[in-house]
C-alpha cells in the first residue's frame, strides 16, 4: 500500500500543468486574474464616493441632457450604457465633434490618471471637463449649479447641504472662469461676481462631479472566461474556460508579444502613459506632456481647496511634468472588457481588435510626436497567431453592469 | 546527533558579512572617497508604484557629513523615472529618497551623487525588475 502511495504521489508531482504552463507562466497568469470580490480601492480626495445616496443622485445627473448649452448632451450621450458606455465613434461627437476617442466609463474610476492624457487625478474632477469644454457640454458652472437646484435640489441637499438661491438674479446666466479666454463672456461673468458666490458654485460643482463619481464607481469590470480558466489555471486543474486558439493568445501576451510590459496586473494596464508611434489624429496631439502640466495646475486635483484629502497626494507631490517620454504618449487603458469599445486608440485609429494586433505586429511608420516607446518591437506575427491574440482579448469581456445602472433612475 | 555547530556557524558568518538574505544593497563609489549603502523602505522594490528608500552614506566607515542627489534610468530604453525623486536628510550620511516609481520591467541603474568634502562621487546599482 505505501508503495502504491508513494507512486501515486511521486506521479502527481510529475504530472504537467494544465496547458503546459511552467510555474513562472502560472504566476504571471495569476497577476492577471480579476480577484473574485473585487472592488474599487478608496478615493479619499471625495469623501462621498461610497455613499450611496450620492451614487442615485450621480446616476440622474449622468443622464440628465439639461446639463449642455444645447440641452441634449448628457454624460450618458457619449458614455451610451448601451454600448459599453462608450459611442463607437473614432472620436467624441458631443455639441461638437472632439479629436479624441471616448474611453469607458467601467472601470474609469479604477485609474490613477483620468483622460487620454491624464490631465486630471480622480473620477470626480474629470467629471467637470466635459461639462464647461465649448466641444463637448459647452456649459458652465453657475449653468450646473442652476440645473442642479432647478431639477435635483432635494438629493443634492441631503448629500451635500443647503444650496445658495440660484434663482436670485446676482447669479449670471452664464459664468465659468476661463483664464485663457479672458475677454469672453463667460470668464467676465464670472470674476463679476462676489467671490463668496464663486466659491459657493465651485462648492456645487466639485459636489456634482463627486455624485457622478460615486456612481460611477460601481461600474466595475466583472470577471470573464479567462478569469474562469485563470482560476483552473491557479488550481493546478484543466479548465474548458477558453477556447484553444484564446489559449494560444495568452501564451503569446505574456510571452513572445510582450503585451504584458504595460497591459499588466488585473486590469491589464500599468496606469501609464506611452507612445505607440501612431499616426495622429485630426492635429499633432502632445498627449501627457500637456496632460502633466494640466494636472499639475488643476484646482480640482487632489491638492486643491474642493479635495477632502489634500494632504495624501502622493502621485501629484511627485510627478515629473519634464519627463521626455511623455511627449506624444497617451494613457495605457485597461483590456478588460476591450472587445466591446471599438474604435481604438487616442483618436480612433484602429477601427478593430484585428488592426490592433497588426499594428503592434508590423509597427508601421513613425511618431509624428515624440518618439515610440523603445521597447516596441515589429513582432511580424503569423496570421493564426494574430487571431490568438484577438481570441485572448475577446476573453477579457465578462458580464454588463447590473441593469439598474445601465438607465436613468 | 548534531549539536547545531553549523547552522550557528553559517548563521554568525551571514551577521559578519551582511547581506545574506538582507534586503540591503552597499558599494563604495567610483573614485573610492565613500561608500552608499540602502535599502527600500518597505523591504521589497516594487514595480510601477512610488516608494522610498532609506540610503547612509559612510566615508572611512563614519557616517558622512555629505549632500545626496539621486536619480535612476532604464540605460536600454534611454529614459528615467517619471517622477521626481526627493532627498530629505535624515541625520548625518543618512537620507530618505521619496518618490521613486520605476514603472517598466528590465534594467534600471540607481545613481547616488554624493557631494562632500573629500568631493564628488557616484556610486551606481543595477536592479532589475522581472
Amino acid at each position: 500500500m505505501r508503495a502504491i502511495a508513494l507512486v501515486a504521489a511521486l506521479v502527481a508531482a510529475c504530472a504537467p500543468a494544465p496547458d503546459g504552463w511552467t510555474d513562472a507562466e502560472r504566476a504571471v497568469i495569476a497577476s492577471l486574474e480579476l480577484p473574485e470580490n473585487f472592488a474599487p480601492p478608496p478615493d479619499p480626495t471625495n469623501r462621498f464616493a461610497d455613499d450611496a445616496r450620492a451614487a442615485a443622485l450621480g446616476q440622474q445627473l449622468f443622464f440628465d441632457t439639461g446639463f449642455s448649452r444645447d440641452g441634449k448632451t448628457a454624460c450618458a450621450t457619449c458614455h451610451d450604457p448601451a454600448k459599453h458606455f462608450t459611442d463607437r465613434r473614432r472620436t467624441a461627437s458631443g455639441v461638437f465633434d472632439g479629436p479624441r476617442n471616448t474611453p469607458t466609463v467601467v472601470g474609469a474610476a479604477l485609474y490613477t490618471w483620468l483622460f487620454w492624457d491624464g490631465r486630471k487625478d480622480s473620477a470626480w474632477s474629470q467629471a467637470l471637463g466635459p461639462v464647461e469644454n465649448p466641444i463637448e457640454h459647452a456649459s458652465t458652472r453657475v449653468e450646473v449649479a442652476r440645473g442642479i437646484f432647478e431639477r435635483h435640489r432635494a438629493p443634492f441637499e441631503a448629500v451635500f447641504g443647503a444650496m445658495p438661491s440660484l434663482d436670485d438674479p446676482r447669479f449670471p446666466a452664464r459664468a465659468r472662469p476661463d483664464p485663457a479666454r479672458p475677454d469672453s463672456a463667460e470668464h467676465r461673468a464670472w470674476v463679476a461676481m462676489a467671490a463668496e458666490d464663486r466659491n459657493s458654485i465651485d462648492r456645487i460643482f466639485a459636489g456634482f462631479g463627486k455624485a457622478i463619481a460615486a456612481y460611477e464607481r460601481l461600474l466595475l469590470p466583472r470577471r470573464a472566461p479567462f478569469d474562469a480558466y485563470a482560476k483552473a489555471v491557479r488550481k493546478g486543474v484543466a479548465s474548458e474556460a477558453l477556447p484553444a486558439a484564446a489559449v494560444a493568445g495568452l501564451r503569446l501576451f505574456i510571452g513572445r508579444g510582450n503585451c504584458i510590459a504595460c497591459h499588466s496586473g488585473p486590469r491589464l494596464t500599468d496606469d501609464g502613459f506611452h507612445n505607440l508611434g501612431l499616426p495622429a489624429g485630426a492635429a499633432p496631439d502632445r498627449g501627457r506632456r500637456a496632460g502633466a502640466v494640466e494636472v499639475l495646475a488643476d484646482p480640482f486635483n487632489c491638492r486643491g481647496p474642493f479635495s477632502d484629502a489634500p494632504t495624501a497626494c502622493r502621485e501629484l507631490q511627485f510627478l515629473d511634468p519634464t519627463f521626455t517620454d511623455f511627449e506624444g504618449a497617451f494613457r495605457t487603458p485597461s483590456l478588460r472588457h476591450v472587445a466591446e469599445s471599438a474604435p481604438y486608440m487616442h483618436a480612433g485609429q484602429h477601427a478593430t481588435l484585428a488592426d490592433v494586433i497588426a499594428t503592434y505586429s508590423s509597427l508601421p511608420g513613425r511618431a509624428e510626436v515624440g518618439h515610440r516607446e523603445p521597447t516596441l518591437q515589429p513582432l511580424d506575427f503569423r496570421a493564426d497567431d494574430r487571431a490568438a491574440l484577438v481570441a485572448f482579448l475577446e476573453s477579457l469581456s465578462g458580464p454588463a453592469p447590473d441593469a439598474r445602472l445601465l438607465k436613468a433612475p | 546527533m548534531r549539536t547545531g555547530r553549523w547552522p550557528t556557524l553559517f548563521a554568525l558568518a551571514c551577521v559578519l558579512l551582511a547581506g545574506c538574505g538582507s534586503d540591503e544593497r552597499r558599494a563604495p563609489t567610483a573614485k573610492g572617497l565613500y561608500e552608499v549603502s540602502w535599502r527600500p523602505v518597505e523591504g521589497v522594490l516594487p514595480f510601477n508604484a512610488l516608494f522610498a528608500i532609506d540610503a547612509g552614506v559612510t566615508r572611512d566607515g563614519e557616517p558622512a557629513d555629505v549632500l545626496l542627489t539621486f536619480k535612476a534610468t532604464m540605460p536600454s530604453h534611454g529614459h528615467g523615472m517619471q517622477t521626481k525623486a526627493e532627498v530629505k536628510p535624515t541625520g548625518t550620511g543618512r537620507f530618505v529618497v521619496d518618490g521613486v516609481k520605476l514603472h517598466m520591467s528590465g534594467a534600471w541603474e540607481l545613481e547616488f551623487k554624493v557631494n562632500g568634502a573629500a568631493g564628488e562621487d557616484v556610486a551606481t546599482f543595477i536592479e532589475t525588475l522581472e
